[in-house]
């Protein structure tokens, strides 16, 4: 999702995640609507469905990679924990760091800190992974192996990634581009993003 | 079934129900946080928490610690300054003392506290003295210091009856000689000049033609005997121009038997008859128009009632100030946590429900209201023990702090309210509004 500042993208991703309880419309997912669903409903469908990518991370500074990596598991039973752990230890390695490194995050570059983030955002593996500009605080070469790295990992694992961004390179690498303006979808995108639509 | 209950309760030792009490009063939290642990993985968030607030937290939990510490350092005190006052008292059975106040008699004869009595006839001693089922009568003449310190004089009986035999040296043999205190600065050898008085009045002068060489120092006795020099009766009457109080033939002795003609009056005669049927039978046949007879003992459980309501004063003084500590800790931790909101958003946005974000918080509270619970168990213990080396110096009676366990069933009562409001400001930051917190 592209399109200038204001245009609604982050409002829009915020209601793919139920996060945005204000949003008028549908968001369907199979047969629910989203938006109608509980509170609680709607952190299930988050818990089971969602991985999410903040733009300045989010993470747990004090906590190391693998801490970080492992969060959603910490709210799940044993079984699905266990899982979780294995997977973000996997994805961690898969993402070049590594996982038994017992530095806090806080000494991390900016580009490990979004690959941990990433790595978080898998850990449970959900259906669809949405993220919020997550190379926007990266310099260019990070930017780009974060979006090999993240285009690679859920492609590889044949989920759904949708991204807010401006970046080029990352629009680039999407199958399909919406641009919004004024909270709408249009035809094109003013901030010069070459938006296409693919099968 | 209450029957059963009731006789199993007080079949148990006061211990195993002091145990029982504070495993009550434990249980609450601990199955709390037992449940939360593990049904959550809270502890790397916590440890977050604590790591990004550690200033805030190390001050939350020095001010509760602090707030327990002085709970429990009161409680510990006036345990422990009972069982003191009441040893010190162990070895006067029974006084004997002109009319008037029984505690200012004791006051004066068990602690040495300066006091204004007046004097027993000759005659009761020798009352005293002729009955067949008395042990020991001890005269007391006190009123004179040495370089502060109090100067009584009474019978070599009394002080083997107080401290047994002399660490160091001998039994006074003469009224030139006396015993000094363990805690006294007085060195076998010394010679003492006594003044009449005590403190800023006293006359340094007035008993200028009397000395005393030191020639034994008495064992400690944790009382305020301990500070005194202690010499012959007969020498605090020569000092005073009453003579020795025995006839012609008997010039020089010291101790008993004394002439009742000659025996001057003295404020106060310690007694320990043979038995205690004798010693309530000599109270009731010295408790007359011209003497009173009283138990230390007795005088001493009395003003014990009334610190007794003290101590109920002062534990619910310091529970308050706790509750109060807590109360302000509690308010502190909301607005921390109230910065962390964001990170909480982050979670409930993850999926997290909203017990997972209400556990991290009321984990992290619990663990700060805890820490300081039992690190204030210490600083009560080193404040108990500053507390009880500064009485024992200002009272001369040997003060030691006695912690129980009805204590610590205070300071987990306390933890156990502590954790319960620590429930609030997780309850809150539980509930915030997520999308807010994460645009915010």
């Amino acid at each position: 999702m592209a399109g200038p500042s204001g245009a609604g993208k982050s409002t829009l991703l915020l209601a793919l995640a139920a996060l945005d309880e204000r949003a008028c419309g549908t968001v369907r997912w199979g047969e629910d609507d989203v938006l109608a669903m509980s509170a609680a409903r709607r952190a299930a469908f988050r818990r089971e469905r969602v991985g999410l990518v903040f733009q300045d991370f989010l993470l747990f500074e004090e906590l190391g990679a693998f801490a970080n990596a492992a969060l959603p598991g910490a709210w799940l039973g044993t079984a699905k924990r266990t899982a979780t752990r294995r997977r973000a230890r996997e994805l961690l390695v898969r993402l070049g760091l590594d996982p038994d490194d017992p530095r806090p995050v806080e000494r991390f570059s900016g580009g490990e800190r979004q690959r941990v983030a990433v790595a978080r955002a898998l850990a449970s593996d959900p259906a669809i992974v949405l993220a919020d500009e997550p190379t926007a605080s990266l310099d260019r070469a990070a930017a780009d192996r974060l979006v090999a790295a993240l285009v690679e990992l859920v492609a590889g694992a044949g989920r759904t990634l949708v991204v807010v961004s401006h970046d080029p390179a990352l629009a680039a690498a999407a199958d399909r581009v919406v641009a919004l303006a004024d909270g709408r979808a249009t035809d094109t995108d003013a901030t010069g993003v070459d938006v296409t639509r693919r099968a | 079934m209450g029957d059963v209950v009731s006789a199993f309760w007080f079949s148990l030792s006061a211990r195993a129900q002091d145990l029982a009490v504070l495993a009550a009063w434990l249980a609450p939290t601990a199955v709390a946080l037992a449940v939360v642990l593990w049904r959550y993985r809270v502890r790397p968030l916590v440890h977050a928490l604590l790591v990004r607030h550690r200033g805030i937290a190390a001050i939350a939990v020095a001010l509760i610690a602090l707030s327990v510490g002085l709970g429990v350092a009161l409680l510990a005190e006036e345990r422990g300054l009972r069982q003191a006052s009441a040893r010190a008292a162990d070895r006067f059975d029974l006084i004997v003392a002109a009319p008037g106040s029984d505690v200012t008699a004791m006051l004066a004869s068990v602690y040495l506290q300066t006091a204004n009595m007046a004097l027993l006839a000759p005659s009761v001693h020798a009352d005293l003295a002729a009955r067949p089922d008395v042990d020991l009568v001890a005269p007391l003449a006190f009123g004179d210091s040495v370089d502060g310190a109090p100067l009584v004089g009474t019978t070599a009986a009394f002080v083997d009856h107080l401290a047994g035999a002399p660490r160091e040296g001998r039994p006074f043999a003469s009224t030139a000689e006396a015993v000094v205190g363990a805690a006294t600065d007085f060195a076998i050898g010394d010679v003492l000049h006594p003044a009449h008085g005590h403190g800023a009045g006293a006359d340094e002068d007035a008993h200028a033609h009397v000395e005393f060489l030191v020639v034994g120092r008495l064992a400690a006795t944790g009382t305020p005997w301990d500070r005194a020099v202690v010499v012959p009766l007969e020498a605090v009457w020569i000092a005073h121009g009453l003579g020795d109080g025995h006839a012609a033939a008997d010039r020089g002795r010291i101790g008993p038997p004394y002439d009742p003609e000659r025996m001057p009056g003295v404020p106060a005669i310690v007694v320990r008859a043979d038995s205690l049927v004798a010693n309530y039978a000599l109270r009731s046949a010295f408790t007359g128009a011209d003497r009173m007879a009283f138990f230390p003992g007795e005088v001493l459980a009395r003003l014990h009632g009334l610190l007794g309501d003290v101590r109920r004063v002062l534990s619910a003084m310091a529970l308050v100030t706790e509750v109060l500590v807590v109360a302000a800790v509690i308010a502190l931790l909301a607005v921390l946590l109230g910065g962390s909101a964001r990170r909480f958003a982050m979670l409930r946005a993850l999926g997290a429900p909203r017990g997972f974000v209400f556990a991290v918080a009321w984990v992290h509270g619990s663990v700060l209201v805890l820490a300081g619970a039992v690190l204030g168990i210490g600083v009560g213990r080193l404040a108990a023990l500053a507390l009880a080396r500064y009485l024992s110096e200002a009272s001369a009676v040997a003060v030691r702090p006695l912690p129980a366990i009805a204590d610590l069933s205070l300071v987990a009562a306390f933890a156990l309210a502590g954790v319960a409001l620590a429930a609030v400001p997780a309850w809150i930051v539980s509930g915030r509004k997520v999308l807010a917190d994460l645009r915010a």
